[in-house]
């Protein structure tokens, strides 16, 4: 007999909360997030703020990853990007954070494009490759020279404290408003990155990253999907670069460094690729430990210089050993028997 | 004493195709194929016929998957070589293109997305049809994205209904037996709602029973929706007693053709045959 909880229809089962257990932790846990900063330290709100724009970007390399099924290593100058171009987009034209954000994504979607287009040859590392020579030419040599001012605008940059969603209305700039907006931000690509799972464009893209041969035989273009992977995944981290440098105020190349590729890598592996909510306690789980525990570490043993490295090196190694599909496939076994709960089986 | 000597009765078994390649629903003219040293397909012209149902045979490393590969655009064939479907020349057309226009095929070694389940491999088949667009993806409530996937969601309960499949939706493909992945395989398939069909062994390894099944729903498609179908196939029983046609294969080229009956009975075939088995 059947036990526990089914679909009765399409529509339930196409629901962004399909499970008993999904609308309940999503009624207990929505307003945490909302009510949060008002009883956070002013230090933890900032975590937070860190967090969700990382998210952002994290969520970008998912669907380069899982998508276009290849290895991408310019994390760190993609973001770099897109803050440089938001912070000419504000500093210059004054047009705001959102069409700051847009332009910084699209402008990251292409470079992404461009690097991605290795992806035609079959199999092996050219986008690994031609991403990791991106990275070290970019932020070694590029946003460094001030011959090449015209195009970045200026090695380091400041952003203004206060800037307006568009042009100078409606201004974001105390930690709380920069909370919330990154918030809204996050939750907004967050669905759309479900949404797009769920839907032909996500399955095309599954397809294809499962099995080449029969995608084809299917009817799917692979380099056309291949190629829309890596745009929509630069225009996210895109948009957290540009985030990240608001967030900051101040640019710098060495702050889109290789390290962060890497950060953002161990973000996705600890939460477990291929799933939104992963990529979510991922980048949180991350951040968290960086904060408190490092942090500790580091103020115990300050002469440690190698330790941060060390540190994620461990977690990486631990994750892959108790549970190699990260904290999410953990979680979804609690979630099965949740589902099917008061019923053993 | 020369008259003993004389030719064979022209049986039509090693003339061309009866149906110009060039106009058939599918179709290849002159194709050979060479791996290195190896020639796979050696200078092969084939025409299938709407609504036909033809099977190919030969021994194993024939080039049976080879021809089936360079058809569907998998490989290019080497130059001189023409494709045709429903009378276009899709030679230079990448497999994606053809299969958009109407070829389908299964595969030998079962490439079916493992992880997923039943449904969503067939829905993945769907969502190519629907040429599904980037911005109603995005807003799926608000565009139209909800909807295509209820529609969706029927054809394809309608392709489970008709393979009897329906109990296994929910199942992942690594759990099925054999010839459950194999239906599998033929319902992804025709979800694209192809004109032809090209089938690989679609029944090696099946209990006589699965394969029973297979041909109910085959000898289906074909008389009733009027499927066309290419079926490469070692059982010469099965073959004899579906198909109208049969192509035989051995070192790349075709060695005999035509109806099956007479086909089987040519001493050339038999010789391969019990050569091998
Ligand atoms: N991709 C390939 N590269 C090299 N040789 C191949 C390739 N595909 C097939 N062959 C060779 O072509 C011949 C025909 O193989 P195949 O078409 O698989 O035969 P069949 O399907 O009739 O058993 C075999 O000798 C095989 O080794
Ligand atoms: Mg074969």
């Amino acid at each position: 007999m059947p036990s526990g909880e089914y679909f009765t229809s399409y529509e339930d089962r196409m629901g962004l909360l399909r499970w008993r257990i999904e609308y309940v932790a999503f009624a207990l846990g929505l307003p945490i997030p909302l009510l949060a900063p008002f009883v956070m330290t002013g230090q933890l709100v900032s975590v937070f703020t860190l967090v969700f724009i990382f998210i952002i970007g994290v969520l970008g390399l998912h669907v380069m990853l899982s998508y276009a099924g290849e290895i991408v290593l310019a994390q760190g100058v993609f973001m770099g990007i897109g803050a440089y171009t938001a912070s000419r987009i504000i500093n210059e034209l004054a047009l705001g954070i959102l069409p700051a954000m847009l332009i910084a994504g699209l402008v990251t979607a292409f470079i992404a494009l461009v690097f991605g287009l290795p992806a035609w040859r079959v199999k092996g590392f050219y986008v690994a490759i031609s991403t990791l020579a991106l990275q070290f030419i970019a932020i070694q040599f590029f946003f460094r020279r001030s011959e090449f001012a015209v195009i970045h605008g200026g090695t380091q940059q400041s952003l203004p404290s206060n800037i307006g969603l568009v042009t100078d209305v409606i201004t974001i700039g105390s930690a709380t408003e920069e909370y919330f907006f990154a918030f809204v931000v996050m939750v907004v690509f967050a669905v759309l990155t479900m949404n797009l799972s769920r839907t032909g464009i996500g399955r095309m893209f599954r397809a294809l990253h499962e099995n080449d041969l029969s995608a084809q035989v299917l009817g799917i273009n692979r380099f056309r999907n291949k190629l829309m992977a890596y745009a929509i995944g630069g225009f996210m981290v895109g948009v957290s670069g540009a985030l990240y440098a608001i967030y900051i105020g101040f640019i710098t190349p060495e702050f889109y460094s290789i390290d962060i590729t890497l950060l953002q890598y161990v973000m996705l592996l600890l939460g477990g690729m291929g799933r939104v909510w992963g990529v979510i306690l991922g980048v949180t789980t991350v951040e968290l430990l960086n904060h408190y525990l490092l942090e500790t570490l580091i103020n115990a043993f300050p002469e440690a210089t190698a330790l941060e490295p060390v540190f994620f090196g461990v977690i990486i190694i631990v994750v892959l050993i108790v549970e190699p599909k990260g904290i999410m496939a953990a979680l979804g076994q609690l979630k099965e028997y949740l589902r099917k709960w008061p019923y053993a089986y | 004493m020369s008259g003993q000597h004389a030719p064979p009765p022209e049986t039509g078994l090693r003339t061309g195709p009866p149906i110009d390649p060039s106009v058939a629903a599918l179709g290849c003219q002159s194709v050979t194929k060479t791996f290195g040293a190896i020639t796979a397909v050696d200078d092969v012209s084939i025409g299938i016929d709407q609504g036909e149902w033809v099977s190919i045979v030969g021994p194993n490393g024939a080039g049976k998957t080879t021809l089936l590969n360079v058809l569907n655009g998998f490989y290019d064939p080497d130059t001189g070589g023409n494709i045709y479907l429903s009378g276009e020349d899709v030679t230079t057309e990448p497999s994606y293109k053809r299969a958009r226009k109407g070829l389908g095929r299964t595969f030998q070694g079962l490439e079916l997305f493992e992880d997923e389940d039943v449904l969503e491999n067939i829905m993945t088949t769907r969502a190519v049809k629907q040429r599904p667009n980037l911005l109603s993806a995005l807003l799926f409530y608000v565009g139209g994205g909800r909807r295509t996937e209820a529609e969706n969601m029927r054809r394809v309960e309608e392709i489970l209904d008709y393979l009897e499949l329906w109990e296994y939706r929910h199942s992942t493909i690594g759990s099925l037996p054999l010839g459950i992945q194999r239906r599998v395989d033929l319902a992804r398939s025709l979800a694209l709602e192809p004109d032809v069909l090209l089938l690989d062994e679609a029944m090696s390894g099946l209990t006589f029973d699965e394969k029973y099944d297979m041909v109910r729903f085959l000898a289906d498609l074909h008389e009733k929706e009027g499927l066309t179908l290419v079926m490469i196939e070692h059982d010469l029983e099965v073959v004899t007693d579906v198909s109208q046609r049969m192509i035989v294969l051995d070192q790349g080229a075709i060695i005999a053709r035509g109806e099956p009956d007479s086909v089987v009975d040519d001493p050339e075939v038999q010789r391969i045959y019990t050569g091998v088995e």
